[in-house]
């Protein structure tokens, strides 16, 4: 177990390394994250300057949760759809098969490298800029603050294996690798990641509570500005729990398909 | 047609250092280098010359391939192709020049072959006469037509390379720069490629630049080779010539019933020697084959003999040799 | 001059026609685009819809007001994706050795650059655009005078060129620092984001900025605001569709001087 977890952090390490060799691109992925938080704050500030009757919840609730958002949106960088794809395209796929490794914990901990130096480069230069100039307050209490991690532990889960599924889809139509525009798409809308879904009507709130996205960004974030108190943030992780179960049945059994597909026609 | 002189290139390059720290450090303190791509180069190339541009990887040979196009500006040092600088002149220059680069294609990949050659009919305005002429010419060489109404991506390997050719010489240019046009063809590819470069090169008199890694191509094509190392000019002279300089012996090989241990002869190195069979290297300049052969025949009863040429592998092997 | 003419616009068809060809060979790959855009850009309306219907107006501008803005947003946006995408990808050009190409043809570089693909699939961008767009005018009750028509289509214009100029900006970074086009996605961010609701919602400095160093103003949010005779800091008699087109052009030509300037550097260095 010790043996196999250091190899797979190993694909964590290349990542990162690999990662710092783009500096320029590590600064320009902060300054795009800075520049929507900016422009983000200013929407809400002007959304709510006659509106001070709005129940949902306050102005400076509504920032914390679109700054804490963006932030989340930079250590969710996902990019094992990129490369399921670019691997299946260029037929490397069938040679990484003959690895002696599980391909999807190895892509795995190859996004979570990704994360790592997101949150190192993107997430704590801007949350200290948040708190320090926009005074973005930290959760009610320490409590509320770990199970906020909790959760977002939880949501990357989820964003990751539905990021996995989707990109299996190149295995059978490599010309559909576009699809996951469709899902990326989907989450933004659905997930409650920039409008919350407490603002869309019943229905929409009711149908998206029985689909998987909303459990992506809007529970963690209700968590962080205490929308949602401590009963309901057990419950909402539980359903949490409920959806990676349900999510990582579905992809083992994609992915045994594929695996299949891969071995007989040799990619 | 092509004169170059004390022609170098200057690039800086930032040095990466291992792990994590050292992918820190090179955010943060970049390690930069100067390093000198091309070093005080001349020569000059006439026309209908098939000259062999030869080295190393990383021996400048690219860089002296774009600076010769326009594409790159040289640190310093003067190029003149028919008269014309190529920094100041490049449209000019360009609209003569042909270029096949083996590993990159420049043909459309997802349409059918013979869009890619509608499209440089077009950018290089050729006239329908020549570009019907060029083509039906090409088309008994090469067999072009059989592959025209197919997409680039269905082609083999060899086929492309076919296709990459006629597209760099349907505007019937002067000068050819060809890098690798045989990589990873086999051998039947590589044949029929060199059989078309050197009728092409017969038939419109151009000037070809021939940079290869294959040994062959040069052995076949190139009357003329300039070797080039760590961004200096080795040699430059005919294939024979450089072949006596460099490497001026033969090897002899000789089958005995019984190889002595302690044969020894005079003028010649031992090589290689087996139970009965012996390698000996000799300086043709100092002894004649026919004297060390006479020679070892006091010593041993040789049952078979045979005299190898050194050739240009040799000759490669002994300046690579000499750079690692 | 004739001659000359007649042979980059031969040229500028055979690429066109090239590029059709290309994407006609993945007609699937249409599905994704089409689910995908329509997806994005009505998703996008419709999240605009549930603030203003919640919230009541935006710095003074009301619901359909904002969608008037947000839709021409939507449409030079498509317009940039169908002729000028490839100022997105400058620095995988270079990585891939494209500009070496380039360079090896008897034409202007520049030319080759901007001719060199045009990309039908950005209809699937503009589609939703042109749609949402008659949604607005058909809420603001727009007036289909000629004036007004001619004022859509030089606005369209100008939009595009202002945007197209700001990718061949931040895109011409990469001929003095390597990069994969991270910038170019950023640019495409900050533009969705903020050409999609009025610049009146930021501090006096910012929208001097997004007027005149970042002129993303006058692309939905100067003329809209003149067409619904709406007060801004940029209160010139003049009119806005023409502004639009100027700033585009200016800049335009800036971003090409630009970009030239880095193919020069590019061939001085090489990559």
């Amino acid at each position: 177990m010790w043996q196999s977890l250091k190899a797979y952090s190993y694909f964590t390490k290349i990542r990162i390394i690999n990662n710092f060799a783009y500096s320029f691109e590590i600064m320009a992925r902060f300054v795009s994250n800075f520049l929507v938080l900016v422009i983000t704050v200013f929407i809400w500030k002007a959304a709510y300057k006659n509106n001070v009757g709005i129940a949902e919840v306050n102005q400076e609730q509504m920032i914390t949760y679109s700054i804490i958002s963006i932030l989340l949106v930079s250590i969710y960088s996902v990019r094992v759809d990129r490369i399921v794809n670019e691997r299946v395209r260029e037929g490397f796929i069938a040679i990484d098969f003959m690895r002696p490794i599980n391909l999807i914990v190895g892509w795995f901990f190859d996004d979570i490298g990704t994360s790592i130096d997101s949150f190192l480069l993107t997430l704590l230069p801007l949350l200290i800029f948040s708190i320090a100039i926009i005074k973005v307050p930290l959760p009610a209490n320490l409590t509320a603050f770990m199970l906020f991690l909790a959760s977002v532990f939880l949501s990357y889960l989820i964003l990751w294996i539905i990021t996995a599924m989707t990109s299996m889809i190149a295995f059978w139509f490599i010309e559909l690798g576009n699809l996951s525009f469709v899902r990326s798409q989907l989450i933004r809308i659905l997930s409650g990641s920039f409008v919350p879904l407490w603002f869309f009507p019943k229905v929409v709130q009711k149908v998206s509570a029985f689909l998987p996205f909303v459990y992506i960004y809007q529970v963690p974030l209700s968590i962080y500005i205490g929308k949602i108190n401590f009963q309901q943030a057990l419950q909402s992780m539980l359903i949490q729990v409920v959806w990676i179960l349900i999510l990582i049945f579905l992809l083992s059994l994609i992915w045994k398909k594929a695996c299949r597909m891969v071995t007989v026609q040799g990619g | 047609m092509i004169v170059v002189k004390n022609l170098s290139k200057e690039f800086l390059v930032i040095k990466k250092s291992p792990g994590f720290s050292g992918a820190l450090k090179s955010i943060f303190f970049p390690d930069k280098k100067i390093v000198h791509a091309i070093d005080n180069v001349s020569f000059s190339i006439n026309r209908g010359e098939i000259v062999g541009y030869i080295g190393p990887n990383g021996a400048g040979k690219s860089t002296t391939v774009k600076i010769l196009c326009g594409i790159l500006h040289p640190t310093s040092g003067t190029i003149l192709i028919n008269g014309l600088d190529p920094q100041k002149k490049r449209q000019e220059i360009v609209r003569n020049i042909g270029t096949v680069f083996g590993q990159r294609t420049q043909l459309y990949w997802d349409i059918r072959l013979g869009e890619s050659f509608e499209l440089l009919r077009r950018i290089y305005r050729i006239d329908n006469e020549t570009y019907n002429h060029n083509l039906s010419v090409m088309n008994e060489m090469l067999q072009i037509n059989e592959l025209i109404d197919i997409p680039v991506r269905q082609l083999s390997l060899g086929q492309r390379m076919r296709g990459d050719l006629v597209a760099a010489f349907l505007h019937s240019p002067k000068i050819i720069f060809l890098d690798e046009p045989t990589i990873g063809l086999d051998i039947q590819g590589k044949k029929s490629i060199r059989k078309f470069i050197k009728n092409i090169n017969r038939l419109n008199k151009a000037t070809i630049i021939l940079t290869t890694h294959d040994l062959d191509d040069v052995e076949e094509l190139c009357n003329r080779l300039i070797i080039i190392n760590k961004g200096r000019i080795v040699e430059d002279g005919g294939l024979k010539q450089i072949i006596n300089k460099i490497t001026p012996y033969r090897l002899l090989i000789v089958d005995a019933e019984k190889i002595p241990v302690n044969f020894k002869t005079e003028n010649c190195e031992i090589v290689k020697s087996e139970l009965n069979r012996i390698h000996l290297k000799f300086d043709k300049n100092k002894i004649t084959a026919s004297q060390l052969i006479a020679q070892i025949s006091l010593q041993i009863k040789i049952v078979d003999l045979s005299v190898k040429e050194s050739d240009i592998e040799d000759v490669i092997e002994n300046i690579y040799g000499q750079s690692v | 001059m004739f001659r000359w003419l007649k042979h980059y616009i031969s040229v500028t068809n055979c690429f066109a026609r090239l590029a059709i060809q290309r994407q006609m060979e993945y007609p699937t790959f249409l599905f994704g685009w089409i689910a995908g855009n329509f997806l994005q850009w009505f998703g996008g309306l419709w999240l605009i819809q549930t603030i203003m219907s919640r919230f009541g107006d935006l710095a003074g501008w009301k619901a359909e007001q904002v969608i008037f803005i947000y839709s021409l947003s939507v449409i030079s946006h498509g317009l940039v994706v169908i002729f000028f995408l490839q100022t997105w990808v400058i620095g995988q050009m270079i990585i891939v050795g494209e500009f070496d190409r380039i360079l090896l043809r008897p034409m202007d570089s520049f030319f080759l650059f901007i001719v060199r693909n045009i990309n039908f699939v950005g209809i699937t961008d503009a589609i939703p655009g042109i749609i949402i767009f008659f949604h607005a005018c058909s809420l603001v009750k727009f007036h289909w005078s000629f004036v007004n028509i001619v004022n859509i289509g030089l606005i369209l214009i100008g939009a595009t060129l202002i945007r197209t100029a700001l990718y061949m900006l931040v895109g011409s970074i990469s001929f003095w620092k390597i990069n994969r086009d991270a910038l170019s996605v950023l640019m495409m961010h900050f533009q969705q984001q903020a050409t999609s609701y009025p610049i009146s919602i930021y501090p006096y400095s910012l929208q001097v900025i997004f007027t005149f160093l970042i002129p993303i103003g006058f692309i939905s949010f100067y003329p809209a605001s003149q067409f619904f005779g709406i007060g801004t800091i940029l209160d010139i008699p003049f009119n806005f569709s023409f502004a639009t087109l100027f700033m585009g052009v200016i800049f335009f030509f800036l971003a090409s001087y630009v970009f030239t300037t880095g193919l020069k550097k590019y061939e001085s260095v090489g990559n």
